[in-house]
């Protein structure tokens, strides 16, 4: 298990002058789910690769457990990217045993069950339609059974039962391991329902612009009454919220 | 099935069959030495293959070829992986690869004989130092458009080195690697053959020297049917597979 805490001055890319992140504080306690909301350009994605460790940080910006990470982050880590990013030249068994050398053909087929694959491990990327693709990315990051795992939008090209099949399994396996879990979206709904608090970002440069617990009982459905008066108070109390605006 | 792959066969063998037809009927009305019929050259082609040392000379070439091949593709992979990654290391060796792409073949080769005497290491040497210029410039192009994301996914989700550099960085590079085998493989054999003629006692190369002396063509002809007849086998039986397997998921295709 892990706790992160974030505390980014400022994010500036090489070769830019413009400040993707400002003054971006927030912290994720162990097994805790959190949701990120913000517009589009707001950082978030740069936030996930900070904390992943694939974009740099200075020290003490991010801390696993209250420790700096050197290098690469002290923890296993499932990552869903906004696109698949599958291996071609790899079959799905291929790309998931990629990153969990020693996983059975049987803990493989069981976890393409689980997202609707059975039958495809010997498929190919380019032979699975998108979202079929996402599914498999989906999969890979369940079956390293990360102790945080990181979403960046992962159910976004997908049709709706589809969509709400994977939220449904994504809580399942998160209730099931308890890893810490930052989830990027700019769907309210969708963070409403899975998170246990909802972080919502200003529009860039990124800085969190209200931090919101969601104290509904799950499962939550977005028909529900609690889901809905939650949703319609909080709004009418920060409008502009959804464009990166706190008042 | 099989009579479409019979007329598929057929088709592209229709070519090759008009162009001997050309060649002979070209051969018997001007009746000269130097330019021998269809028929003399194969005759020619049985008689070394049999009687003569045809076989021995071949594969001398061959393992000439080879070697030569192997330690070109080798280092050049590595040069172009290494300058396709480092920036400052590319721009250090820029001008030196301009530079040894464009010494002519010939010089390298006399010089290496002069240097190192006439001996199989310097020709090997002089083979391959002619190809690594052009296997590095190909890797390179690959090395600089590997996938960053596919990188990443394996750096987040913490793949080994080992697996990481044979399952996701080099499979980015076999298109590249393979089209330099491929443009290697034609050219190292022509060089290899004018290595064998300048300072070789057996080999291919040194035959077609000797028959150059004799004015006999025909045995010039027979000798190359049978090296670009090899080429195709190689070409078939081991190039033709390999792309088959990197092409694999459809990799590579657009």
């Amino acid at each position: 298990m892990v706790s992160l805490d974030i505390s980014i001055q400022g994010k500036v890319y090489p070769n830019s002058l413009e400040r993707v992140l400002d003054g971006l504080d927030f912290s994720v306690s162990k097994g805790e789910f959190v949701a990120l909301v913000g517009p589009s350009g707001a950082g978030k994605s740069t936030l996930l690769n900070m904390i992943a460790g694939l974009e740099k940080s200075d020290p003490g910006e991010v801390l696993y457990n209250d420790s700096s990470m050197e290098n690469r982050p002290p923890c296993k880590i499932g990552y869903i990217f906004q696109q698949p990013r599958l291996m071609p030249w790899l079959t799905v068994a291929e790309n998931l045993r990629l990153v969990m050398p020693k996983v059975s053909d049987t803990q493989i087929e069981t976890t393409l069950t689980r997202v609707g694959l059975s039958g495809k491990s010997a498929s190919y990327s380019k032979q699975l339609s998108g979202g079929m693709q996402r599914r498999v990315s989906i999969a890979r990051a369940f079956l390293t059974q990360p102790e945080l795992l990181l979403l960046d939008e992962p159910f976004v090209s997908l049709d709706g039962p589809n969509a709400q099949r994977l939220r449904d399994l994504l809580l399942e396996l998160w209730q099931e391991h308890k890893p810490t879990v930052v989830f990027v979206t700019h769907d309210l709904n969708e963070a409403i329902q899975l998170a246990d608090r909802v972080l919502f970002l200003s529009s860039a440069p990124g800085r969190v612009v209200l931090d919101k617990l969601v104290d509904i009982q799950r499962p939550r459905l977005s028909e529900d009454n609690a889901f809905q008066q939650w949703k319609a108070q909080m709004l009418s109390e920060h409008s502009g919220l959804l464009e990166g605006d706190s008042q | 099935m099989f009579v479409h792959r019979l007329k598929g066969m057929l088709f592209g063998a229709l070519p090759l069959l008009v162009l001997f037809l050309f060649w002979q009927s070209a051969a018997m009305l001007l009746e000269s030495n130097n330019f021998p019929s269809v028929i003399q050259v194969f005759t020619s082609l049985h008689l070394h293959l049999f009687d003569g040392d045809m076989l021995h000379h071949l594969l001398v070439t061959m393992m000439r070829v080879t070697v030569s091949f192997v330690i070109a593709m080798l280092l050049g992979v590595l040069i172009g992986v290494m300058m396709g990654a480092f920036a400052r290391l590319n721009s250090a060796f820029d001008s030196l690869l301009v530079i040894a792409l464009n010494i002519p073949a010939l010089v390298t080769i006399i010089l290496c004989y002069v240097w190192f005497g006439l001996v199989e290491a310097s020709a090997i040497a002089a083979v391959a130092i002619n190809k690594i210029p052009t296997v590095v410039v190909m890797v390179r192009e690959g090395a600089r458009v590997v996938d960053r994301d596919l990188l990443d996914v394996a750096r987040v989700f913490q793949v080994s080195r080992f697996r990481y550099f044979f399952k996701v960085y080099l499979p980015q590079l076999y298109p590249f690697i393979m089209a330099s085998a491929r443009s290697g493989l034609s050219l190292i054999w022509k060089i290899v053959l004018v290595v064998e003629l300048l300072g070789r006692s057996e080999g291919v190369g040194f035959q077609l020297g000797t028959f150059f002396q004799f004015f006999d063509i025909a045995s010039i002809l027979a000798y190359t049917l049978a090296f670009v007849a090899i080429i195709l086998v190689i070409e078939g039986v081991i190039m033709r597979p390999l792309d088959r397997y990197i092409a694999r998921g459809g990799y590579g295709q657009s």
